[in-house]
This record gives C-alpha cells, sequence and structure tokens, in this order.
C-alpha cells in the first residue's frame, strides 16, 4: 500500500495497537506488520515522532522500563486516546462503508 | 563504530530537539535498532549484517530526524525563532544606541547630539512648531534639538522595546522545543550585519548624510553599539572555531 496513504492514518493505526496493550516502540511496528499481513510496512523510524506527537496531545503517556535489562520507551493509550480511537474508528468505517457502497455500484 | 553506532550519531547531527528530548529520541532509537538487529541475528544473519539491515529497516536518518523537528511547520518555527533572537538583539542595539545618545546629551549637552549641523536652514513652519513644543528653549536650534531628543527617546526607545517584547516572545515560545542551530551561520550573519551597519552608521555621521545630518550625535551612539554588539558575534566566533579544532 502507498506510504502516503499510510501516513495520513498512521495516529490511528498507532493508537489502536496500543489500545490492544502498552507496548514499546519496536513492539508497535511489529505488532502493525503482523495485524496488516505486512501491508502496512513504514520506515520503522517514522512511529516516533508520531508517538511523540500522540503523546504531547494527550492521546498517550510514556515511561522508561528498564525490566529487561536494557533501557526502552513504553507506551499505553490514555483515555482521550481511547475516545479519540473511538471517533476516528466510527469515522473510518462509515467512510469506508460510503466507498464499498459507491465503488460495489459502479461495478 | 558499529553501524548502530554510526546511525544513531547521524541522526543526532540532524536533530534540531532540546537537549532532554534529543537524548530521549535516540535513547528510544538506539533500543528499537538493537531489537531489530537481535531478531536479523536470530533469523540467521551475522551481527554486523543484522545491525544494517535493522538501520536500512529504520530509514534514513536525515528523513527521521527532519519528521522528529516537526517536518516543514518545525522548520518555520525555527527559522522564526532564529529571526526573531537576531531581531531581539537589534532592539537592544537601538534601545542602547537611544540611551548612549542620551547619557552623552546629559554629558555634553543636547544640541552637540542632537542639533541640526550649523549650516542647515529649516522652514519657518518647522521652527515655529518647535519653539511651540519646546517653550523652554532659548532659540529654535535648542528647541529643534531638544524635540529630537524627546522624539528620539519615545519613539525609538518605545519602538525598540515593543520589538524586543515581540522578538522574546517568539524566541521564547519557538526555544521551548527547539534547541539554537549551533553553526558558523548564526554567528557569521549577524556578526557582519552589525559591523556592516556600524561602518554605514559612522560614514553617514562623519560625512553628513541624510541620516546622520538630523542627530549626527544619535548615529555615532548607534554605531559605538553596533560595533560593540558585531565584535562580540566575531569574538564568540573565533572562540567557537578553537573550541571545535580541539574537538
Amino acid at each position: 500500500m502507498k506510504k502516503e496513504r499510510i501516513r495520513g492514518h498512521l495516529d490511528t493505526l498507532l493508537l489502536s495497537v496500543l489500545n490492544a496493550g502498552p507496548a514499546h516502540g519496536y513492539e508497535v511496528v511489529s505488532q502493525l506488520r503482523l495485524r496488516s499481513d505486512g501491508e502496512f510496512d513504514l520506515p520503522e523510524g517514522t512511529i516516533y515522532p508520531a508517538l511523540h506527537r500522540l503523546e504531547r496531545q494527550g492521546l498517550l503517556s510514556s515511561d522508561w522500563d528498564t525490566d529487561t535489562g536494557r533501557r526502552r520507551r513504553t507506551y499505553r493509550i490514555t483515555a482521550a486516546g481511547a475516545a479519540s480511537l473511538r471517533a476516528a474508528t466510527t469515522e473510518w468505517r462509515r467512510f469506508s462503508a460510503s466507498m464499498d457502497a459507491v465503488l460495489g455500484g459502479a461495478s | 563504530m558499529t553501524p548502530i553506532e554510526e546511525y544513531v550519531a547521524e541522526l543526532g547531527a540532524h536533530l534540531r530537539l532540546r537537549p532532554e528530548a534529543a537524548e530521549r529520541f535516540l535513547a528510544e532509537v538506539e533500543d528499537h535498532l538493537q531489537s531489530a538487529a537481535d531478531q536479523e541475528v536470530a533469523a540467521g544473519l551475522e551481527p554486523g549484517e543484522g545491525e544494517r539491515a535493522a538501520v536500512r529497516r529504520f530509514g534514513s536518518a536525515r528523513e527521521i530526524a527532519f519528521a522528529a523537528n516537526g517536518g516543514w511547520f518545525g522548520l518555520g518555527i525555527r527559522s522564526a525563532t532564529a529571526i526573531a533572537r537576531i531581531g531581539a538583539v537589534g532592539s537592544l542595539a537601538v534601545l542602547a544606541g537611544t540611551l548612549l545618545a542620551e547619557v552623552v546629551a546629559r554629558l555634553t549637552s543636547t544640541t552637540a547630539v542632537f542639533g541640526l549641523p550649523a549650516s542647515a536652514s529649516p522652514s519657518q513652519s518647522s521652527i515655529r512648531h518647535w519653539l511651540a513644543v519646546q517653550p523652554s528653549a532659548h532659540d529654535w536650534r535648542t528647541a529643534a534639538a531638544l524635540e529630537n531628543a524627546d522624539d528620539s527617546l519615545l519613539l525609538r526607545g518605545g519602538a525598540a522595546v515593543l520589538l524586543l517584547v515581540a522578538c522574546a516572545v517568539v524566541a521564547g515560545v519557538g526555544s521551548r522545543r527547539y534547541a539554537p542551530v549551533r553553526s558558523n551561520s548564526t554567528l557569521v550573519a549577524p556578526a557582519m550585519a552589525f559591523t556592516l551597519a556600524a561602518g554605514g552608521l559612522l560614514l553617514s555621521a562623519l560625512l553628513g548624510a541624510r541620516i546622520g545630518d538630523w542627530g549626527r550625535g544619535q548615529a555615532l551612539s548607534d554605531a559605538a553599539v553596533a560595533l560593540a554588539i558585531g565584535a562580540a558575534y566575531w569574538v564568540s566566533l573565533v572562540r567557537r572555531g578553537r573550541v571545535d579544532a580541539r574537538d
């Protein structure tokens, strides 16, 4: 899938992955790839500016975790993030249904 | 250096975030790359190849840094912040020049600093205006000098303070997210600007060009302040060159 199209929905995709549970950046990328069957395969570094932006907006929170012996940042979705995800999901499903109706009618 | 260390160093060189934000970003990146490399090694690659594969998958250091720096919006903010910083220094220069001229006028005379040259022949309406607004003056030349001194303090000084406040606000907001760019161009440009301004003001005051004709003392005060600020920038540039050479 074209990278530009994915970038436009990256925030929603990240919120969706973290809605399933806290994770650090590498896990988020792995989950994104896994859940999309490899369709969403951005340069992995692009998620970090997005994660930091979502944290500044209050949709995510994070802290350092040293359980594994390595210092890694774990992200978790906030209540505001969950609400934003619900709204984005509802909007996407409405849009997707409309597209299906139009495209299905066109064929 | 390992491929991951090289990549993190390159990424760090392009980041424009505040030190604590940059340090956090690089720590996360290093951990990510190590996790990715470990997975590549577990899949059968040699450690060095695993690191290179992890770095390739992560993306271009310049592009990731550009996104981390806020993209085009961030570039706009950083440019506005840099301009505001120089604007703040310029405003301080105008304010300092204004106050210096006031001090020199008190030590010598208002007419000497703010007065018209002896050869000047203003219109009668101008003379009447000066005498009306400066009733304490005993002649029109003194009245003109006093009026110029008042205008200088109020208008130049007031405008300089307002501009200083505006620039300080812009620079303050921009500096909360981004660190100042540590490149020679941020010193060379203002060094040259202030040095050239000092030269221009000095020439105009000494040669009696239009700007220096009316309040030559003000132009000389401005030239002195501009020269001092320009010299400070050149000294900073030389010091930075010595530090960089030592490193």
